[in-house]
């Protein structure tokens, strides 16, 4: 049962579908015009398409009832098949986010519900490459929805690559990080380059991923790095990861991204909403 | 080897599915069991232990040679509050036993198979009386069993053996109360082990359960019908039973039970095989004595367990002499 | 009828103070409990800890009968035992070997990735199968019945970890025809598939860490039988009498997870901080954090030559492998350098403890 109605009649039905630019997502803003927000959104590499609806505050049920916090609950959908676990734990992460951004003291004995959908994804089973598109749908779609945050956050998706070669359908998303003191002697090809929005043919060649969410502060919400290099294991994997201070480098150029052109694509979606 | 469904709240095995190890043995060599090396009426040494577990109300941890079990109980705890739940006047017991999936031969799943429920609903039946319920109404009282690792039929029951050069895919055939005779092993140590979890918690009973377990041996000779009549003068009663039977003997039934010592009253007896009155013997009897000795053993560890517990709680409670640790308490109050 | 008499020595003071008797107040206000504590000169942790302390630990190895490796871990009253069994996927003739051989399968086709997700819906996964169970009454919190929320989080992560250190050679898996140690792959008649399934005891918090260390104990304590291809019988049979260790990483990365405690303000709180974290917390912390910070990283083998005293040089090789944080947003980018000095020497002592372990088996 519906307890409050933040929009009196639906929003007109409108699809402000930005241009599309080699770096910036295509956007939709309620797509489904009976949810209280939603949205869709396609990485403009990957292609990995999610659709998310946020209703809320909604009753709920006695069991999930906190007395002084809203209940936020996520479902996430795949789209192929039944949820699995990997789906649960896509769920559980997106949760913890959200709980650090949404002013759940607002609407206490509430409950505000999110549901993504995968709609299209190139490897339905790979965690870096749905969290992004994932985190960042729902984040619009609760703008959208009018639920009291904190702070609004962005998420982007870098990937290492050892070298720029063999790296298709990600023109434009390639970018160095400045080594202190690094080697002068390194040729083009051999360098390590960072892919921003890698799509799965790029992971596939990328030595380690890294998801990083940071609110328009410049706070970090959520990181997910992992080493993914390809191999059969055993001796061979002796000796990957990487250095704590190369992952710092990249922490400040992700922060960098998400506080300036996240925040501008956000803006420019959101632009004559009046939710700034 | 087709594959099941998948389950979707754990990782699954690739699609194609897998199968047991299955060994390669010529008969010549045939492994044989491993002979128990104590008499028929000594029991195995019992090791236990209650109160490892800090984050629930009672729980033991049982150790009987290759058998090892955890058991925690949860509980008293108010029933959920749904429409659909009725008014309890006594605590309702449950009781669930799932072996690890590591802890028997073949591989078991995550999902209770039917050997599990049976064991479960025995143990219910052997705690239920014994457990003073009418002193929680409205509540629930749960008792759950691991058992991390069991005495199982061993690797030879996945043995194929070959016999000059032509291979006979067979897998030996065992006696008949092999699986009643290691389950009942199992469902002893449950019975054991969970009630002194139930006194770690607390929870009042009439007296402590302990299980026992034996089997009655008879000649190989005379299971084949052969000599019907010195059938009764060649009995031989195990307590304790391992897997494998002694050296030229058949069993015949298998008797576990529960048994409140300080009562003499039984609250769970479970026979099977062939045995009887015929004849005016006192088989069963007898059977059922000797599993009620094995019992009284293992009401023995149950004891110096409940009182080491007792003991270490009051130890604990009672004013420590002052020491080092206390300077180093923070003030609390507001 | 009562009567209220004045006592003559006491001045016009105000009635006491309402206090609590510490256990009680542990019980009523855990977060405000512990902030106390945190604020503390030094800061110390209910539990008597120091924030950076870890638990202390115990490891037994091979102590299952049935399983082909196992090991039970216990870190402060967090239990867990991890069996590792192998079985045997035969391999079918139209079938590909090199798709079992990755860690990563990144399928590329949409109808590839069809495949991974089989008619059930569920995914299926690869050679090594990592699960956890926690409905085995290792806590009151969490409910008897099929996995819910944390422990399929836990499953995910678990094989996240695989997937990421890839500890098992996945070619040392195979399983050829006959006796034969050729390295062609119409050889290939099966693989071995490593069931990991840790089952959790006592649940006081941080299990990942603790399932990870057992997991990678038992993986070090795995011995397989020794399998070949039967062309009479065109089956895969086991030798029941030689078996052999599988193959693995040498280095092997831990995990080290971390909690932020928030600390409001409060005339108690002078120094001003914002939240404190915490190393190894348990279940009593863990309600109160509200934000996770997990590191998984190696150290180099020639760092913990000098023994557990001496803590590994910020300049040393310490390999980081994955880094996972949610939650909160207090957790800053210089805070995340700290932890990863911590999280190093913790996994040297980890590395150092295995390979005692190894020298005096069980």
């Amino acid at each position: 049962m519906r307890l409050q109605h933040r929009h009196p009649l639906p929003p007109p039905l409108r699809h402000s579908t930005m241009a599309p630019s080699p770096l910036a997502p295509e956007i939709t803003l309620c797509p489904l015009p009976q949810s209280d927000g939603s949205c869709q959104y396609t990485c403009p590499t990957s292609r990995t398409t999610i659709l998310t609806s946020v209703n809320g505050p909604l009753e709920v049920r006695p069991k999930d009832e906190l007395p002084n916090h809203a209940t936020i609950e996520v479902i996430v959908k795949p789209g192929i098949g039944v949820a699995g676990v990997r789906e649960t734990r896509l769920s559980t992460l997106i949760h913890s986010t959200l709980q650090s951004l949404v002013l759940t003291t607002h609407h206490p004995r509430t409950l505000i519900q999110i549901v993504a959908q995968i709609v299209q994804a190139e490897d339905h089973t790979s965690l870096p490459l749905l969290l992004t598109p994932l985190l960042n749908c729902t984040i619009l779609s609760l703008l959208i929805a009018g639920i009291p945050m904190r702070t609004v956050g962005w998420s982007v998706h870098l990937a290492v690559v050892q070298s720029v070669k063999g790296v298709k359908g990600v023109e434009g998303q390639i970018f160095r990080l400045e080594k202190d003191g690094g080697d002068e002697m390194e040729t083009e090809e051999s360098e390590e380059v960072v892919v921003r929005n890698p799509n799965s043919a790029t992971l596939s060649s990328a030595k380690s991923s890294h998801t990083l969410t940071f609110s328009k502060e410049g706070e970090i919400l959520l990181i997910e790095s992992l080493e993914c290099s390809q191999g059969g294991g055993g001796e061979s994997a002796d000796g990957q990861g990487w250095d704590i201070g190369d992952f710092l480098k990249l922490a400040e150029e992700g922060k960098r991204i998400c506080c300036e052109e996240g925040m501008e694509v956000i803006r420019e979606a959101l632009a004559d909403r009046k939710v700034f | 080897m087709a594959a099941r469904a998948p389950d979707r709240r754990r990782n699954n095995p690739p699609s194609h599915g897998t199968t047991p190890p299955v060994f390669l043995s010529s008969s010549s060599e045939a492994v044989k069991p491993k002979q128990p090396s104590r008499p028929a009426d000594d029991v195995r040494k019992i090791f236990l232990r209650t109160g490892l577990i800090s984050s629930v109300t009672g729980s033991s941890f049982l150790e009987i040679a290759p058998l090892k079990l955890s058991v925690s109980v949860l509980g008293p705890r108010p029933l959920p509050r749904t429409s659909s739940t009725p008014f309890a006047a006594q605590a309702i017991l449950t009781t669930e036993v799932k072996f690890a999936p590591f802890a028997s031969t073949v591989r078991r799943g995550y999902i209770r198979d039917s050997s599990e429920r049976d064991l479960g609903s025995r143990l219910y039946q052997a705690l239920v009386g014994a457990i003073r319920r009418e002193l929680y109404p409205k509540s629930r009282i749960e008792v759950v069993v691991t058992i991390l690792d069991s005495e199982d039929e061993g690797d030879d029951v996945n043995t194929v053996y070959i016999e000059e050069g032509k291979t006979t895919v067979e897998t030996k055939f065992w006696d008949s109360g092999r699986a009643e005779r290691a389950l009942g092993v199992v469902l002893a140590g449950c019975i054991t082990a969970a009630s002194a979890a139930l006194a770690d918690a607390g929870i009042e009973m009439f007296d402590l359960v302990s299980g026992g377990v034996a089997t009655a041996f008879v000649d190989e000779v005379n299971s084949k019908g052969k000599g019907k009549g010195d059938a009764v003068s060649n009995k031989l009663y195990v307590r304790d039973p391992a897997i494998a039977p002694p050296e030229g003997k058949t069993p015949l039934a298998t008797c576990v039970l529960g048994y409140m010592a300080a009562r003499d009253e039984i609250s769970e007896l479970w026979i099977s095989g062939k045995i009887g009155t015929k004849n005016g013997t006192a088989e069963m009897d007898e059977l059922v004595d000797e599993a009620i000795a094995a019992a009284r053993s293992a009401r023995g560890v149950l004891n110096e367990a409940a009182k080491e517990r007792v003991q270490f709680i009051v130890d604990k409670t009672a004013p420590a002499p002052p020491s080092k640790g206390e300077s180093t308490d923070i003030e609390m109050s507001g | 009828m009562a009567t209220l008499t004045r006592q003559p020595s006491s001045g016009e003071s105000q009635p006491p103070p309402l206090t609590f008797s510490t256990s009680l107040f542990r019980q009523i206000s855990p977060a405000l409990y512990l902030q106390r504590h945190l604020l503390h000169s030094p800061p110390t942790r209910p539990n008597g800890r120091s924030p950076s302390q870890c638990r202390d630990f115990t490891l037994t190895t091979n102590s299952l009968s049935h399983a082909h490796g196992s090991a039970v871990v216990r870190a402060g009253d967090t239990a867990v035992v991890c069996g590792i069994r192998g079985e045997i996927l035969t391999v079918a003739p139209g079938d590909d070997p090199s798709q079992f051989e990755s860690y990563n399968s990144s399928p590329t086709s949409a109808t590839h990735a069809c495949g991974t997700r089989g008619a059930g819906g569920a995914s299926w996964g690869g050679l090594v199968i990592p699960n956890v169970e926690l409905s085995t009454g290792c806590s009151k919190k969490y409910p008897l019945g099929p996995p819910g929320g944390l422990a399929q989080t836990l499953s995910d992560q678990l094989h996240e970890l695989i997937n990421v250190t890839k500890p098992v050679s996945l070619a040392s898996l195979r399983i050829y025809d006959g006796d034969s140690n050729l390295s062609s792959t119409t050889k290939i008649k099966g693989y071995w598939c490593l069931y990991i399934d840790v089952l959790c005891i006592s649940l006081d918090g941080n299990i990942l860490d603790a399932a990870w260390y057992a997991i990678v104990a038992a993986l070090k304590s795995t011995n397989l039988p020794f399998a070949s291809w039967n062309q009479t019988e065109e089956r895969i049979f086991c030798d029941g009498a030689r078996y052999h260790p599988i193959s693995l990483r040498r280095s092997f990365p831990f995990t080290t997870t971390f909690a932020l405690i928030p600390i409001p303000n409060s005339p108690e709180n002078s120094a001003g901080e914002a939240a404190i974290l915490i190393n190894d917390p348990d279940s009593y912390e863990e309600d109160e954090a509200c934000e996770i910070l997990t590191i998984l990283s190696t150290t180099d083998m020639g760092t913990i030559q000098g023994g557990p005293s001496q803590p590994p040089l910020a300049g040393s090789r310490t390999r980081v492998e994955k880094i996972e944080k949610r939650g909160g947003w207090k957790i800053g980018i210089s805070q995340i350098e700290i932890c990863t000095q911590l999280a190093a020497s913790k996994a040297a002592r980890y590395t150092q403890y295995l390979m005692k372990e190894q020298l005096t088996p069980m």
